[in-house]
Formats: structure tokens, sequence, C-alpha cells
């Protein structure tokens, strides 16, 4: 039966599909998203071929985000590496020799 | 306009991005990838309507999804660089989702699947390598991503890094590890293939300054920003605009989880070998270049401020380099003359004072994506920014540190917004906006004083003294940039439309360091030999009224063919506004009313190309395209046209110090011959003349310069992940622009020969060489010039061929690979006469040089037709990342590259030479010749081998990499460039690749 409707169904999408790409276009799409989102908020049933990595993933990184810490500890990270950052801007900002007219108040622009 | 105005323009910028919703994040869509195919039943029956989505974390909308067409076609566009899976549904068949597809800019992914019948809720995943092999596009591009730019020994990444590392660009000056200053470096490919101007771009807005030639990028861009580079070197279609090839830098944005990166690296004293031998000692070199610091701390930090709505992403950043320069010193005997007026005479070099390269740099920027509604997408992104480049880039020690100049830049940035609306599955809407600002003022190095004047010695084109020119107290230029577009897309067709348009400005006032005459001197085995005069006060400004483009193209698939058609009209109008100048001690007060359209150009530039999917496997693809190019648009034309310099800014004298003083006695301001002067070389400085220089109409408003560029390429997968490419190419340039004396024909010049210097390293050494002109004494500095197009005169040529092969993989194990090897010949012909027998003067009234490979000196020669040949047009550049165990990964890249084009040119007065004429027997003035023509001889091959190695902790909460990156790992010291003045020091190397330099990094991702 299942496999009479899913003929049934290659059948009418192929003569759909040849009669013009503008009606495949239209009903045809409704439906066919319709059915796709349904299925998808559906339980789906995957069937995996094969698995798939992400072959371009070098080394694993966790992430503060999903690191299960408690709020407080990554707000601690966060916060420290905030003062970390600004801490090493400022002291490049006041150790590099800054002899720029705009630095010393001498531009006339 | 003042610095208030400035600022109102940067706030009134953001505000019209903001308003119109004008430029950004989402790229254009020519950078960005796609992903294309076919649905097929198991019999091989064509899927209409079938549901194809493409999910990506990298879309802020999370899906973007078509429907394939009546032929099982479906196309989906403008996606941004990530990784994809890709899900097929159809009901009556089973749900297919390919995962793991990579997507880089300009890409567009083969994806064809096959649909079983079965339940639409059972899913099949299905996975293998992603595609290599673009067989739709026609573009020949290379991109680099976050992660091979983070892998590779890549320096200071910024738009030059990809050209570093791609076959066929002209070398320029080498970077170890950050050692060439960034702005210089950031400048670095101009020339592909002999072609002239490459287009750069940020975030798909053009980067570049509105300043002469235009090649300088205008934005620095922080690394941290940088999600992609992409470098499109011929094939573009009709949606690109003028410039003959195209890099881009591709942003990165936030996402739906908060991340962030902190990152630094660092170079200092003692991580550096020397690489001097006994060759350059020969030459008297004893020191190679020695790193202070090089540094960079940057962090960024992205995430929603709305999950799934609003996405941040902020950096910040420092850098910045000091890196002494091999045999640069301070000049010992700066300020010493005792002479008031002339406080410097002679170099001498501080051997206790080395002179370096110095720059840094502040970037703050800010970027925010929008989903506002489910089809409504905009982002903005701005960024402010100091930097010193402290010493004009690049220094090289070539010339003394006293005759560089600063420069301040502040305040300088962009702001930038776009709009993406896919309004429908098959159309999509674009648009955005881009305001981008430097303002900057030049100034003097230390223990310069303003009674400096900048001193060529001529017998080896050394400069010391002080700088030739500063631009101050006002300089600022600046660019905008809108653009709408619609796609309206199908299975088979992917149809854009689109208007583009820019408009810029340039305001520069120049000043010599002089400030009681504004005289610089030219110094001839250290004697007085001519005064160099430049008018004051001067003020330049250009107008860039409108560059428009309207442009029309169409990829249509037929079975395995793509057909890639489109065209481009382009107009652009420039002009200059309405200025007054005070009077000076050369010249009167001067006025200017505003004028546009100098130039205005009209040209029509059509575009085709076909991809051919040979196998219909997408493994293998044969393409061919034909395109026309306008050149980039920049201001040197309308510059040279501002009456203010066409009516004679500069002009030169010659000065004999009979008492040796080095006091010029004469009337400075009596351009006659008197006391120790003589007439002045243009009859017209000084005066004001609005007449003194005018353009064609040929010019003006016809024969924009452009290119047509040709390209035939098979690329094939041999293996997954892995594809390899070959090709050729072929281009030439269409217009040039002479400059004539209407006074003077060939007539007017008098042939004289030299003797070539005895020396066996030159042709024809100890004889006599003819085929030099000089004006005859009588029309000296006489007469008015003309700018017009050269073939009023003959026919001028510039043309290239060349092969290339080329690899591009992503093997398993995140093994990456790429490069390849480059071959090509250039021939330049300007054997026209314009006024000098086959040696014509190009728009600036200087001697057309040979080719943009040509070497820079500004010298008259006979050679009028220059062939760089194959063998010195070899260029091989390798890259490799290798993933390691135990989170190790280790990474090279090689260059080996012609070497050093070895010119020789010769200062020569009257006694040296020998009139045909026997009557004539002095020069009107002390002459530069070319002694054989240029690039034509070249010096040993350059090689570059830099190497990685880092490691990657998973420490929890984040990622931690450390990084040990060795630069030039093999100590050569490659010769780059060298001193072309036939003297002691010809072929001195003034540039050679800095020694082995050692770079710890380190960067934390949480």
């Amino acid at each position: 039966m299942v496999q009479t409707a899913r003929a049934l169904a290659l059948i009418g999408v192929m003569v759909l599909g040849q009669v013009t790409p503008a009606l495949a276009g239209g009903s045809l799409l409704q439906s066919a998203s319709r059915l796709a989102q349904q299925a998808g908020r559906e339980m789906p049933a995957s069937v995996a071929v094969r698995s798939a990595p992400n072959r371009f993933t070098t080394a694993e990184q966790g992430s503060l985000a999903e690191s299960g810490m408690s709020k407080r500890k990554k707000w601690f990270i966060t916060i420290a590496a905030v003062l970390g950052v600004a801490g090493g801007i400022y002291a490049i900002d006041h150790g590099v020799e800054d002899n720029t007219p705009s630095s010393k108040g001498t531009r006339r622009d | 306009m003042n610095q208030t105005e400035l600022w109102r323009s940067l706030r009134t910028g953001a505000c019209v991005a903001s308003l119109l919703l004008c430029p950004a994040h989402v790229t254009w869509a020519q950078q960005n990838g796609g992903i294309a195919g076919v649905v097929r039943d198991t019999g091989g029956l064509a899927l209409p309507g079938v549901v194809v989505e493409a999910a990506s974390p990298a879309l802020i909308e999370k899906v973007r999804s078509v429907v394939s067409d009546g032929e099982g076609r479906y196309n989906i566009v403008d996606l941004r660089p990530g990784t994809y899976s890709i899900t097929f549904a159809l009901a009556g068949f089973s749900t297919v989702r390919r995962e793991g597809i990579e997507l880089s800019a300009g890409f567009v992914a083969p994806v064809n699947v096959n649909l079983a019948i079965g339940a639409i809720s059972e899913t099949i995943t299905v996975t293998g390598a992603s595609p290599v092999v673009d067989t739709q596009s026609i573009r020949q591009q290379e991109v680099l991503n976050t992660q091979q730019l983070e892998s590779l020994p890549s320096g200071n990444i910024g738009l030059q890094t990809l050209a570093y590392m791609t076959p066929g660009f002209a070398s320029t000056q080498a970077d170890v590890g950050g050692s060439r200053d960034t702005w210089s470096a950031q400048g670095a490919y101009t020339f592909f293939h002999g072609k002239t101007g490459t287009r750069a771009s940020f975030d798909g807005f053009r980067n570049q300054f509105f300043i002469g030639a235009a090649n300088g990028v205008g934005y620095v861009t922080d690394q941290g920003n940088i999600q992609e580079l992409q470098l499109e070197t011929s094939g573009m279609g009709a949606e690109s605009g003028s410039g003959s090839a195209s890099i881009n830098a591709i942003p990165k944005s936030g996402g739906n989880l908060f991340s962030g990166t902190i990152e630094g690296f660092f170079s200092g004293n003692g991580m550096q070998s020397s690489n001097i031998d006994d060759n350059l000692r020969a030459f008297g070199i004893d020191s190679s270049a020695k790193v202070q610091k090089i540094y960079r701390l940057g962090a960024q930090l992205g995430g929603p401020i709305m999950k799934d709505k609003i996405w941040f992403f902020a950096a910040i950043g420092r850098w910045g380099s000091r890196v002494n320069q091999p045999g640069a010193y301070y000049n010992a005997l700066q300020g010493k003359s005792g002479i008031p007026s002339v406080p410097t005479i002679a170099f001498a070099p501080d051997l206790n004072r080395p002179a370096a390269s110095f720059d840094w740099f502040r970037n703050h920027s800010l970027r925010t994506t929008w989903q506002a509604t489910e089809k409504h997408k905009f982002a903005f992104f701005g960024d402010i920014q100091k930097s010193c480049r402290c010493t004009t880039g690049p220094f090289t020690g070539a010339n003394a540190i006293e005759s560089e100049r600063g420069w301040d830049w502040w305040p300088s940035g962009v702001v930038q917004g776009t709009w993406q609306a896919p309004l429908t599955n098959k159309l999509l809407i674009e648009a955005g906006a881009s305001w981008q600002v430097a303002n900057w003022v030049n100034f003097a190095q230390d223990g310069v004083t303003r009674d400096d004047r900048s001193i060529l010695e001529t017998s080896t084109n050394f400069r010391y003294g002080a700088t030739t020119v500063l631009t101050a107290p006002v300089a600022r230029t600046g660019r905008s940039a809108q653009r709408v577009t619609a796609s309206y897309v199908t299975g088979s067709h992917t149809f854009k439309a689109g208007v583009t348009l820019e408009q810029a400005f340039n305001d520069e006032s120049r000043s010599r360091n002089n400030e009681t005459d504004g005289l610089n001197y030219d110094f001839l085995n250290g004697r007085p030999l001519r005064l160099q005069y430049q008018v004051d006060p001067y003020l330049q400004q250009e107008r860039q009224n409108a560059e428009l483009g309207i442009f029309v193209q169409d990829a249509w698939t037929i079975d395995r063919v793509t057909l890639n058609l489109g065209v481009r009209m382009d107009y652009v109008s420039m002009g200059y506004p309405a200025a007054t100048l005070a009077a000076g001690l050369f010249v009167p007060e001067r006025q200017v009313q505003e004028l546009k359209g100098v130039p205005e150009w009209f040209d029509i530039n059509p575009r085709a190309g076909v991809a051919i999917d040979v196998f219909g496997n997408g493994r293998t693809a044969l393409k061919a395209s034909v395109g026309r190019f306008n050149q980039l648009s920049r201001s040197d034309l309308t510059r040279r046209f501002h009456p203010f310099t066409a009516s004679g800014s500069t002009a030169f004298r010659n000065w004999n110090d009979a008492n040796g003083n080095y006091i010029p006695d004469c009337q400075l301001a009596n351009f006659t011959a008197n006391g120790e002067c003589g007439v002045m070389s243009d009859v017209n400085f000084g005066s004001f003349r609005a007449n003194a220089l005018t353009f064609d109409d040929s010019v003006t408003k016809d024969n924009r310069d452009f290119l047509w560029d040709i390209n035939v390429e098979v690329e094939h997968q041999i293996r997954d992940g892995l594809s390899v490419n070959v090709g050729y190419n072929h281009n030439w340039d269409g217009s040039f622009t002479v400059t004539e004396n209407t006074l003077l024909g060939p007539e007017s010049f008098d042939e004289f020969c030299i003797t070539v210097p005895n020396d066996p390293r030159l042709a024809n050494a100890g004889q006599q060489q003819c085929g030099y002109y000089d004006v005859k004494p009588s029309l000296f500095g006489l007469g008015t010039r003309r700018v017009t197009n050269a073939k009023e005169f003959g026919k001028q040529q510039r043309y290239w061929d060349g092969f290339w092969l080329g690899m591009n993989g992503r093997l398993p194990k995140n093994i990456t690979v790429g490069g390849g090897l480059d071959i090509g010949r250039q021939v330049d012909d300007h054997c026209l006469t314009v006024d000098i027998p086959n040696q014509p003067n190009d728009i600036s009234g200087n001697p057309v040089r040979g080719g943009a490979l040509a070497a820079a000196a500004n010298a008259y020669n006979p050679f009028c037709r220059v062939v760089t040949d194959w063998k010195n047009l070899l260029d091989v550049r390798l890259r490799a990342s290798v993933p390691l165990p135990w989170n190790f990964n280790a990474s090279f890249i090689y260059r080996n590259t012609p070497g050093a084009a070895q010119d020789a040119t010769l200062a020569v007065t009257s006694a040296a030479v020998q009139f045909k004429d026997p009557t004539r027997t002095t020069l009107t003035t002390a002459q530069t010749l070319s002694l054989f023509a240029p690039n034509s001889v070249f010096g040993d091959r350059f090689s570059q081998l830099d190497v990685a190695v880092s490691k990657s902790f998973n420490i929890g909460w984040g990622r931690l990499r450390a990084a040990l990156d060795v630069y030039n790992a093999t100590n050569s010291n490659s010769v780059q460039s060298v001193i072309s003045a036939y003297s002691t020091r010809w072929l001195r190397p003034v540039g050679f690749i800095d020694g082995r330099l050692a770079r710890l990094s380190a960067s934390i991702n949480f």
C-alpha cells in the first residue's frame, strides 16, 4: 500500500514536473514544504547512511557559553578577560612612541 | 573641509548608512557562495518541486530554502561562507540530508542528489568530501578562510596576504613575519599578470584612496575582523566594477552563541638571525634588518543580543613594528653645515644611531546583524582608527631617514550598512552603502628643522636632508559607495541586475620642508647642480562626482553547460571645487571655479564565458571567458588637469655654485638666467597660466583606459578534496595617454651619444651608444603642453601571454594545500614619436617606463620595446597546512619568484656626451639615461620559506592555541631591489629579505 502510494506520488511528481516548471514551483512547492515542515516537527525516523564528521574541524574547542559552568564563573572569566585586554591595550598605548601632531596637539587642519 | 566638518561627514555617513540601510555584513553577492545542482529519483528522472533547504550556523536566518524546477535544478545563491547542511524533501520520497558542505566566498558548490521512494519522515544522511570544483562560475579565484589564515605563517594578515600566496602577482618587498610596515604591505597587490590596478575591497565596498593612481589601501583592516580573503584574478562577471583584479576581505559576524578570542603575537630583539654573507659584504653591507619589536594584541567578542534576531561582533586591535633597516643610520652631519639657509649639505652615517621603519595602529570596530523579519536582514559596521605610519612606507634605508616623512592618520574609519531581502525563494534584493574617510597629515622626522632642504645626490640617487614634500597642513580623502541589486534565481538561471554608485574626494595641501623659499637641491658628486622649485602655497583637490555602474548578467545552465553572459555600463565624472590660494614667493594669487566633467567617460563593458561540467559528475570543468574591464577609477587625470597643477607647479633651474658657498647667488624670483642660476625648465612656472597644459577631448571625454582579459582553464578534481587547474591568460591594455610639447617636434632635439662605462657587467661596455636626445638650447623650457591619446602618434601596446598550473586541496584529516606555478611574457611597445623620437612622455610628463613591471628609473632611453621574457616571469608559490597528532599543526608558505630587475642609469653632464651635431657640445641640463632596456636583466631568483608549528589545547571552556612561526626559515638573503644608478654603488642591494625571524603567537578562543 505504502509502495503504491509512493509510486503514485512519483508518477505525479514526474508528470507535474514535465508539464511546466512554473507549476512545479507552485502548489507542489507549498504542499511539499508543508509536508516537510510537518515531518520535521514530528519525530523523524533518521536513517544514517554514514556518520558525518566535520572534516575541517581541527582541535576540539570548548565553549564558555556551553561549558556548564556556573553563571558566576562565566562572569568571572569574562571580566578577567576584559580586564586583561584593557590592561594590555593601556600598556601598549602608553608605551608606544607617539610623536604624531594629532597627539601633540600641533595639527593645523 | 575642516575637522569639524569631517566628523560631521562621518556622522552623516553613519546616519545615511543606518537610515537608508545602505551597506555591509551581508556581503556583496559576488563574494558570497552558493549551492546548485540537480535532484533526480533513483531512476535518473528529474524531480521538480523538491524543497531544498540550506542550513548553517553562519546564517542568522538559520535556513534558506528553494524549490527545484521542472528540470530538477535548484540554485541557492548569496550564502555566507561557512559549513552547510542541505536537506532535500519531497512527499513520497525519503528526505536526504547532505552535510559538511564547505562554502567559501564566491564558490558555487555543485551538489546533485538522488531521492529514493520512501516516507518523507525518513531521513538519509549522506556525507562526502565537499565539492572543490566549481562547474558553473567562470571566475578564477583564490580564497583563504579563518582556519587557513590562522594555521599558515601569514605574518600580519591583510588584503595583501592572499596576493602574497598567489602566483602571478608581481613581487614586491617581502614581508618577514610583519617586518614590513602595515600600510605599504597592504598595498602589495598592484600588478597581476602585468595588469595595473587591483580593486581592493572590504566587504565588497571599494577600499582604496582617491589619490593619484589609487592603489593604496584606504581602510586598514584589523585582522581580527577578517573571516575570509577572496581574490579574483580573471573571469569576473558584469557586477565587477573598474579594476583588472579584485581582492576582498569578508568580515566576521557574531552568532547565536557568545564567543570570543584574545590573540596576539610578538617578535623581539634577539629573535632574528643575521643573513649577511660575503656577497652582501662585498657591497659594503655589514648589517641586516634588525627587528626591535613586532607586536599585536587583539580581542574579539561576538554573540547574540537577541537570539536568532540580533547578533554583534566587536573587535579591538593594537599592532605595530619597529625594524632597523640594513645600513640605515641617522645623519651625523644633519644640521651641521654652519650655513643657516641650508643647515645640512652632506650625509655621513651616525653608526651609533640606526634608523628604523616604525608604525602602529589602533582599531575599534563593531558589527551588528539584525534579522528584522523573516525576509529582511540588516547589517551595520563601523570602525574608527588612529595610526602612525611614522616613516614613509616602505622605508628600506635606500635614502636617509631624514628624507622620510611621518603620516599621522586621525581620524580614519569606515561606516557601512547593508540590507538583504529574499522576498521569495526566487527573488533576492540587496542594497548597501559605505562611507570611508582618512584624515591625515605629514610630519618631519627627528632632527629635521624647518630650515632643512631635501637634497638629491644624483650620482647615486640618494636623498637626504629632509623630505621632498610635506602633505600638510591639510590632507584628507574619502570615498562613499552605494549599491542596489536584484537577483532572480531559478534552477537554470541566476539572473542579476544592479546599480552601483561611488563618490570620492581628495584634498591635499603641499609644502616644502624649508619654510623660507621652499627650494630643494640636486647635487652631483657633492656639488650643487640644480634648484628644485615648487609653488607655495599649493592645494590640490579632486572630486569624483559619480562613478556609476549599471549591469545585467545571467548564469544560464543548460544540461552540463553554464553560460555566463553580462554587460556593464560604466560612467564616471570627476572635477574639482572652487578654491582660492594666496600669493606666494614665486606665484601670484590663484583662483579656480568649480568644474565638473573632467574626465567624463562612458563605457560599455561586455563580459562572457562558459563553464562546462565535462563529465557531468562535478569533477571536471572546462572554462573560458572574455571580458572588457575599465582600469580603476582614480584621480590622477583630474589632478593633472587642475589649474593649480597644470599651470606649472614645479620646475628646476641649473645652479652653478661658482663660489662654492652652497648658497644660490641669484635672484630666485627672477626666472631668467642671472647670477649663478640658469633659466627655468618651464617658462610657465609661477605664472598661473591656464593654457600651460591642455587636455584633448580624446582624453577627457573619450578613451578611458581599459583592458581585455581572455582566459581558458581546465579544472579537475583528482581525488576527494583536491583539484588541479591549468590555464592560459592573454590580456592587453587598450588606451594610453601621452603628453606633448606643442612647440616641439622631433626636429627640436639633437641626438647625442655616450660612451658606456667600461664595466664587463654592462652590455656595450666601453663602446659608444647613441639614441639619446636633448632639446635645442634655444627651446629649453619653452612651449605649452598638451595631453592626448597615444594613438594620435602611433600604436602603443602592453600585452601579456601566460600559463598557470595550480592546485587547491582540502584533503582528509584537515590537510590543506594550495598554490602553483605561473609563467608569462610581457611586451611593452611605446615606439612612437611625440616629441623625442620613440621616447614619449606619459600623462605626468615623465618618460614612459616600459610596462607595468618596469623599474622606477625615471630616465630617458632609446629602448622603446621592452620584453620581459618567460624565464623572468616564472613564479612558484606553494602552501600547505598539516594537522599532526596531539593537536599539533604544521604549515608552510614557499615563494620562488623572479629576482630583482637590474637596470642601469647614468647621470651625465656635458663632458660625458658627444652630440652628432659637431657644433653642439653642451647639454641644457644634466641628464639621467638608461644604459640598457628595462626589465631585460634580472638578478638571482628570490626565495622565501615560512613555516609554523602550533599546538591547541582544549581547556574546557575554550581553546588555547600557541604557535611558533619561523619566517624566512632558510635565512635566505634574496635581493629584491638594487641601486640602478651606475656608480660605485651600482647593483648594491637596497632591498633584501630580512633574516630568519621567530614569532610567538597565542590565542584563546572561548
